[in-house]
């Protein structure tokens, strides 16, 4: 069956409702197409820059970068106080800078208080340490209910909370972008600082849960 | 504007599990990523789309339900067709003939290019000589402005009273208004769970939010 293209927002400067009547939803991968087809054609895009983009942020960015982080602030109480006071320039001296995450701000999670990021307007979130987000992070209901009812998000996602606990939630509506620092677990006092970057989960620098002590 | 993406406090949606795959599944998943990004570093002259706000107009009935890279692809195709670079018959008939744009010698981006670009210092940072309206520790109200244009400012903080968490000086605003409103200080505020939630809330709830200059009065004016 032939796929009918029809391109969102038809009328130009009018990405409205005009667009919507028209729009196909299947016809994503089409529609793709003939747009990268398009800009190459008129040399708007390079393709292999296309490709450098994608394997950047598909092997080389991602939570391994955010974990070492987080295991070195765990093991060095010095670095922990300089990201907690000022992680941009943490960041700056490390090269961990990148679009999406320069104006980094770390959060600690303790016995009594716990962090939870979200963007409640998009879908923010800090690139050079976490890579590209994951679905449940972008979820509509997650950025809906995770400021009026975070525990109760965290509930669903398997972690309960005390009531003596503070939930802090951080709603990222600037280029300010976050990145928690779970607890450390029980049981990994011997652990080498690359050991411990291996306990240390995507979902937990997000807050949305704690670690386990490992096996 | 306030519309469906300003989801904060919105109940009867479904909270997902929390997936652990590939995030780019489907090909033209990566291949709209790649090109969303390959065009960042070097604008293309007369390009005229921001991503945020024009992924901000889509119907509500269809931001609720399409894939979330076919928002980046729907806000690419609309900005190019209104910066005049791709016309809708090219789009619908990519293999037949096509206009050129007059973009002069672009260059587009090339994979170092890119490279350089993700890595590099992106701080919305600006040094500006302004003095900021506020201190940590002030108390500010959000105001009760409904932009018709972009805005960062949530609607469930609006009119809503709250303290200064954090300065970070001068950064980029965004927000699509009408009047020059200058340079503009940028700072976390932190509301209780009560003030913006009522009863619902948790008394032991803290919500932070990134607020403008422009998006805070005194809290006792």
């Amino acid at each position: 069956m032939a796929a009918t293209t029809v391109v969102a927002g038809v009328a130009a400067g009018t990405a409205g409702a005009q667009g919507a009547e028209e729009y196909v939803q299947s016809d994503y991968a089409v529609r793709t197409k003939a747009l990268v087809s398009v800009l190459t054609r008129k040399n708007l895009v390079n393709p292999a820059t296309m490709d450098a983009v994608v394997d950047f942020y598909e092997n080389k960015v991602g939570p391994h970068i955010g974990a070492r982080v987080v295991a070195r602030s765990w093991v060095d109480p010095d670095y922990r106080q300089r990201l907690l006071a000022d992680a941009r320039a943490v960041a700056r001296e490390d090269n961990l800078t990148g679009v999406q995450g320069t104006d980094l701000v770390v959060l600690e999670n303790t016995p009594e208080v716990h962090n939870l990021v979200v963007c409640t307007l998009c879908s923010c979130y800090p690139w050079p340490l976490l890579g590209l987000p994951p679905s449940w992070y972008k979820d509509t209901a997650y950025r809906a209910q995770a400021v009026i009812d975070p525990r109760g998000v965290l509930q669903k996602f398997g972690l309960e909370l005390d009531d003596d606990v503070e939930v802090r939630v951080w709603d990222s509506t600037a280029e300010v972008r976050y990145l928690v620092i779970p607890e450390r677990p029980a049981g990994t006092e011997g652990m080498t600082e690359a050991q411990l970057a291996d306990l240390v989960t995507r979902d937990s620098m997000i807050g949305a849960e704690k670690l386990a002590s490992p096996a | 504007m306030n519309t469906i993406h300003d989801l904060g406090g919105m109940d009867g949606l479904t909270i997902p599990e929390r997936d652990q795959g590939r995030i780019l599944k489907e090909d033209w998943e990566r291949q709209i990523w790649g090109l969303v990004l390959a065009v960042w570093p070097k604008p293309i002259l007369g390009y005229a789309g921001s991503t945020r706000a024009d992924i901000e107009r889509i119907p509500p009935e269809l931001y609720l339900t399409m894939p979330y890279y076919a928002k980046w692809l729907w806000a690419e195709e609309v900005a190019l067709l209104r910066s005049g670079l791709v016309t809708k018959d090219e789009l619908e008939k990519p293999d037949e003939s096509m206009t050129r744009p007059d973009t002069g010698n672009f260059v587009p981006a090339s994979p170092a290019d890119v490279t350089a670009f993700l890595t590099g210092d992106n701080s919305s940072e600006i040094l500006a000589e302004v003095l900021p309206s506020f201190a940590v520790g002030d108390e500010a109200t959000v105001r009760n402005e409904h932009p018709a244009g972009h805005t960062r400012m949530p609607r469930y903080l609006r009119g809503h009273h709250g303290e200064i968490h954090k300065h970070h000086g001068v950064h980029i605003f965004h927000d699509d208004v009408d009047e020059d409103v200058g340079q503009q200080h940028l700072y976390t505020v932190l509301f209780t769970g009560p003030e913006l939630w009522g009863s619902r809330a948790h008394p032991n709830d803290r919500i932070y939010a990134e607020l403008w200059d422009y998006h805070l009065q005194d809290a006792n004016a």
